[in-house]
């Protein structure tokens, strides 16, 4: 293979090599008096947009009722077959709701299909992305962590409002 | 095909059959064509407007118009198109109109996902509501404990209230108000009172009648686990479609089958499935302890140790079979005890009557009738059957043969016979001719002429009807006037008729009356008339059993046959012996035994008393084969693996044999090794292993998903219980698999698990599987008939007529009453058929209870053989003097025998 020929050779400042040095110091420099970027996280939080796509979580309504009329379009809109539904019978006007409704967190790939395919906006993809399980168990989410109240889903059902 | 045309749909031209209407033959091109109203067993009215197409007068013509395909009769030479932007318009347009009153709540309603109306809604691209006013809302109703009424979600296309009134003669479920305020339901809240109202859930194209145990435990059509079944409540063996999810039977569905129950099935049928859910169920072997006389619970292996430990010190093995267990069960247990030991668990007289109506069939030169020839029959003679409740689909066939011959008379005013409307408005309430014959009123009374008498009189009637054909059947004499009267009546229409028909059956214990309708058959036979002659038995394997090489005796022969020659071990195989003799007789049987065996899958009588009991699995977990009346032999198969201690009849025995040392049944592994054993060893069955594809059945290498492809969960259904997913079971008895993945075409028509296509989620779907519609699957229709009727030999008659019945003074004559909720063993497990069993009772006639003072409800005390029973009375009309209507098989109710006397006191 033919050495590729470089487009320029050195200069002589750059073959000199310490005025150049001086030059990435002297950057150094002025950063370090710029405001900083980084995020320190996780002693700081990252509060994503209403756009981000974050765990699914199921819509709490004020009075503590989940929306979910357990319908079944998200278990079967999801490409993982993560969800699974079992509706059961209720008083309430909704006349269904899930009985038990779990993900399984090891197989969710934030697709946001279930978001997108409920008739009555009560899964949507929230703010929270720190999924850490220390064993395999802990990763399959049932109604106890998934349901979140609404006052905390605000910002992505309006987010949905506006741009679904 | 009679008569055939050509035809240009959308500039191709097809030859179809010409004597059916555009609509049908588009669907049997496997076109798609929206529809509503229209439904291929209730031919067109045309009230829709949904199946609208543009018709060319010539190829000059552009412009074209639009008709109803449903009501264009078929001419040579017609050019249509589906696909003319103004038809497709239209029909975007009326759906549009049926939209704006129905409610957007598909997600909680149950008929989603499976909704000819989401089809219809999205074949026609109608996707935007542009109207912006108030929904119109009702008030529901309760229908009772099957059916879910939301008023709501109706299209007004008038398909239930066809199928309720014109189709199934339902009498209390109307159409009500005007305009845009239309109501289907009945007069006022109430149980549905026709016993085939369940088909509403299929017949409606959207979900204003949904199926209430299902709605119980619902799961989408999509998630569910199907598999190809036969009902067993009965023994016409209708064709089922079995539906699972976690290990719990969710719903049955009608299997179309041509040749047998085609689009519905009856009540009892579609809502006594739950009894394979019922707290009852034996889920897991039992052994009893010596002690304590209590169950404890066993895995299947120390099971199997524990009963080869039972069987090693006994002599003598008696083996109890079932006509509710398969072919394959009780020949595995035939093969074990052998011939001599094997009983059928019937009672003597019934294997008697049903042995009788085999050989009949058999060696006569009658044929024997599926259900679709009964419809197609003119004439009708019922013999002592009372058919809604003994064998309910052939009473809702009766109900469509009443009308061949009214429809003949559409002909002359070239009324195509599909015009529903038009036909019914020219034959009005006219009726074919039928004639009943029973000691009770039947449902099927209204459309048919009725002989009120008890089985003697009914026997001598068709004996009198058999003389009038050929001498060769003995004269009556003495009859009465009525008798005369009727028989002059009943022959003159069998004269006339094209297609005529005989149904008898067991159900009055009467050999006679069984004779008497095989005497009618032969008898218009030989004088060169054709006849069919159906028979119904008790279950739904009963005709299986009788064509076994067995010794067909039954429980009495075996408590006959130990007093001679004892025996110390009892195997009972899916048989509550308490159902089938009396209770102290079964007591010492039972108690004769060392060791008592049973294997069954609900708790009864007989299992409560067994030493181990073997958890076998239902029709719903178990693969299987069943012969129905009619002599057809059809497969079911399991719908979900219920794990290693619930396992078929035919597994257990086979494993309990190979623990017994007998290593030559070793090599029966699966169904086909059974089924392959059982036609060589009973050539009867000869081909009963090719009614279904062989277990290495394979398209394109792939089995048959039990699953339709998008079940959902599987990641996550188990995996509360443990996170790595399970291996999914495997079916090593069929070419069904029970996971989704496998071949996504349509199987065998033997094997189908669901009816699904694109863009036909609803059972409508069952339109692309057949070769045309209303007529047979591609491939043909499963089962395969065993018997065939012998022509060219003179066929035996048979002379013995009974005498008239008389009435005796004080005492009175035993007949039974069935009820189609209540009468079954398994069905009244299920809790919305319990709803609707009766509680016991005893029927007396008006006239005899006017004599005694009696009243209706009152208790009073009954003496039969030896005991006395108190139980309140019912009142009936039409019951004969001297005869006392005992119902049969309800919980709570003594069993009285048929045909026996007993007598009253007043309570």
């Amino acid at each position: 293979m033919p050495v590729k020929k470089r487009k320029k050779d050195f200069t002589l400042s750059e073959k000199l090599y310490i005025p150049e040095i001086m030059k990435g110091l002297g950057l150094t420099l002025k950063h370090m008096f710029k405001p900083k970027v980084t995020m320190e996280y996780p002693e700081v939080k990252f509060n994503p947009p209403a756009a981000f796509r974050g765990r699914p979580v199921l819509v709490q309504e004020e009075n503590g009722v989940e929306r979910c009329v357990a319908c079944g379009l998200c278990a079967r809109v999801c490409p993982a077959l993560a969800i699974e539904v079992q509706a059961s019978e209720t008083n309430l006007d909704k006349e269904r709701f899930p009985e038990r409704f779990e993900i399984n967190m090891i197989r969710c790939i934030f697709c946001g299909f279930c978001e997108e395919v409920c008739p009555e906006e009560a899964i949507v993809m929230s703010k929270d992305y720190e999924l850490v399980f220390r064993n395999r168990n802990d990763a399959i989410f049932g109604k106890d962590k998934l349901l979140v109240p609404i006052a905390k889903l605000h910002d992505r059902l309006e987010f949905l409002r506006n741009f679904k | 095909m009679a008569k055939t045309a050509k035809i240009t749909v959308d500039g191709k031209t097809y030859e179809v059959d010409a004597t059916k209407n555009l609509l049908e033959v588009c669907l049997s091109l496997k076109l798609d064509l929206p529809y509503f109203c229209w439904h291929p067993a209730m031919g067109s009215v045309g009230a829709c407007r949904q199946c609208a197409v543009k018709k060319f007068r010539d190829e000059n013509d552009k412009v074209g118009k639009l008709f109803m395909a449903c009501m264009e009769p078929i001419v040579d030479g017609m050019i249509i198109s589906i696909q003319d932007a103004e038809a497709k318009e239209f029909r975007k347009g009326v759906i549009e109109w049926l939209m704006t009153n129905h409610p957007h709540d598909c997600p909680v309603c149950d008929e989603g996902g499976e909704c000819h109306l989401q089809d219809m809604t999205v074949m026609t691209g109608h996707d935007y509501r542009r109207y912006r006013f108030k929904k119109r809302t009702y008030k529901n109703q309760y229908l009772g404990p099957f059916i879910n009424h939301e008023m709501n979600r109706c299209i007004q296309c008038y398909r239930c209230v066809r199928y309720y009134r014109d189709y199934a003669g339902g009498k209390d479920f109307d159409v009500f108000g005007v305009h845009n305020t239309v109501y289907f339901g009945r007069h006022e809240d109430g149980v549905l009172e026709n016993e085939f109202s369940g088909n509403l859930v299929e017949v409606c194209p959207t979900g204003v009648f949904t199926d209430k145990t299902l709605g119980k435990h619902y799961t989408r059509k999509w998630d569910q686990t199907y598999a190809p079944s036969i009902c067993v409540h009965c023994s016409v063996g209708c064709n089922t479609i079995a539906a699972e999810r976690y290990g719990l039977l969710r719903r049955v569905q009608s299997r179309y089958n041509g040749e047998v129950n085609g689009y519905f099935l009856c009540d009892r049928g579609r809502f006594g499935y739950e009894f394979v859910n019922s707290p009852k169920r034996i889920r897991k072997p039992l052994r009893k302890n010596k002690e304590t006389r209590q169950f404890e619970e066993l895995g299947s292996e120390d099971a199997l140790k524990y009963i080869r430990k039972l069987l090693s010190d006994s002599k003598r093995i008696i083996g109890i079979g079932s006509a509710r267990a398969s072919l394959e069960s009780n020949f595995t247990l035939l093969s074990f005890v052998e011939k001599q030991n094997f009983y059928w668990g019937e009672s003597d007289r019934n294997i008697q009557l049903i042995q009788k109506q085999y050989d009949i069939l058999r060696n006569g030169p009658a044929r024997t009738p599926s259900l679709r020839d009964i419809e197609k029959c003119d004439v009708v003679i019922v013999l002592g059957e009372d058919l809604t409740n003994t064998a309910p689909m052939i009473a809702l066939a009766l109900r469509q043969s009443v009308r061949q011959e009214p429809v003949q008379s559409a002909t002359p005013y070239r009324i195509p016979h599909w015009q529903d409307q038009a036909v019914r408005e020219l034959t009005q309430d006219e009726k074919g001719p039928i004639f009943i014959a029973t000691p009770l009123a039947t449902r099927l009374d209204e459309i048919s002429e009725t002989y009120r008498a008890a089985a003697d009189d009914i026997a001598r009637l068709g004996f009198m009807v058999a003389n009038s054909f050929s001498d060769r059947s003995p004269l009556v004499s003495g009859a009465t006037d009525e008798q005369k009267k009727l028989s002059g009546k009943i022959s003159e229409a069998l004269k006339k008729a094209k297609r005529p028909l005989i149904i008898a059956g067991p159900s009055l214990q009467s050999e006679a009356v069984i004779e008497a309708a095989a005497n009618i058959a032969n008898a218009m036979i030989t004088s060169g008339k054709t006849c069919e002659l159906c028979f119904t038995v008790p279950e739904v394997n009963s005709m299986g059993m009788a064509m076994m090489d067995i010794t067909h005796q039954g429980i009495e022969s075996a408590f006959e046959a130990l007093k001679n020659k004892p025996a110390d071990t009892l195997i009972i195989l899916e048989n509550d012996l308490y159902r089938r003799a009396e209770e102290q007789a079964v007591d010492s049987f039972l108690g004769k035994f060392k060791n008592v065996i049973v294997l069954d899958y609900l708790e009864n009588s007989t299992s409560l008393k067994a030493d181990a009991v073997l958890s076998s699995g239902s029709f719903a977990e178990s693969d299987g084969t069943f012969v129905n009346n009619e002599g057809r032999a059809q497969r079911f198969y399991q719908v979900y693996d219920a794990g290693e201690n619930i396992k078929e009849s035919w597994r257990w025995l086979r494993d309990i044999m190979l623990n017994s040392g007998l290593h030559e049944f070793g090599k029966w592994k699966i169904l086909s090794d059974f089924t392959n054993a059982l036609s060589k060893a009973m050539p009867v069955f000869d081909g009963i292993n090719n009614i279904t594809p062989p277990p290495g059945f394979r398209i394109a290498g792939e089995k048959i998903p039990r699953e339709p492809f998008r079940y959902s969960g599987r990641t996550a259904m188990f995996a509360n219980k443990s996170v790595h997913e399970p291996k999914p079971p495997e079916d090593i008895d069929s070419p069904l698999s029970f996971t989704m993945e496998g071949y996504r075409g349509k199987p065998p028509s033997s094997i189908i698990p669901f009816f699904w296509s694109p863009g036909w989620n609803s059972q409508q779907a069952i339109n692309k599987y057949q070769i045309e519609i209303g007529g047979a699957l591609h491939g043909g229709d499963p089962g395969k008939r065993l018997i065939e009727p012998k022509s060219g030999k003179t066929p035996a008659f048979f002379t013995k007529i009974p005498q008239a019945f008389s009435p005796r003074n004080g005492d009175w004559f035993v007949v039974p009453v069935y009820h189609i909720f209540g009468s079954e063993e398994l069905s009244v497990n299920a809790p919305g058929i319990n709803e609707l069993t009766p509680k016991p009772y005893v029927m007396i006639s008006s006239e005899d209870a006017g004599s005694l003072g009696l009243t209706s409800e009152k208790q009073i005390e009954l003496e039969a053989q030896g005991k006395t029973y108190s139980l309140p009375a019912k009142l009936n009309l039409g019951l004969p003097k001297g005869l006392i209507g005992i119902p049969k098989g309800l919980p709570g109710m003594p069993e009285i025998k048929t045909g026996s006397w007993v007598r009253l006191k007043m309570g």
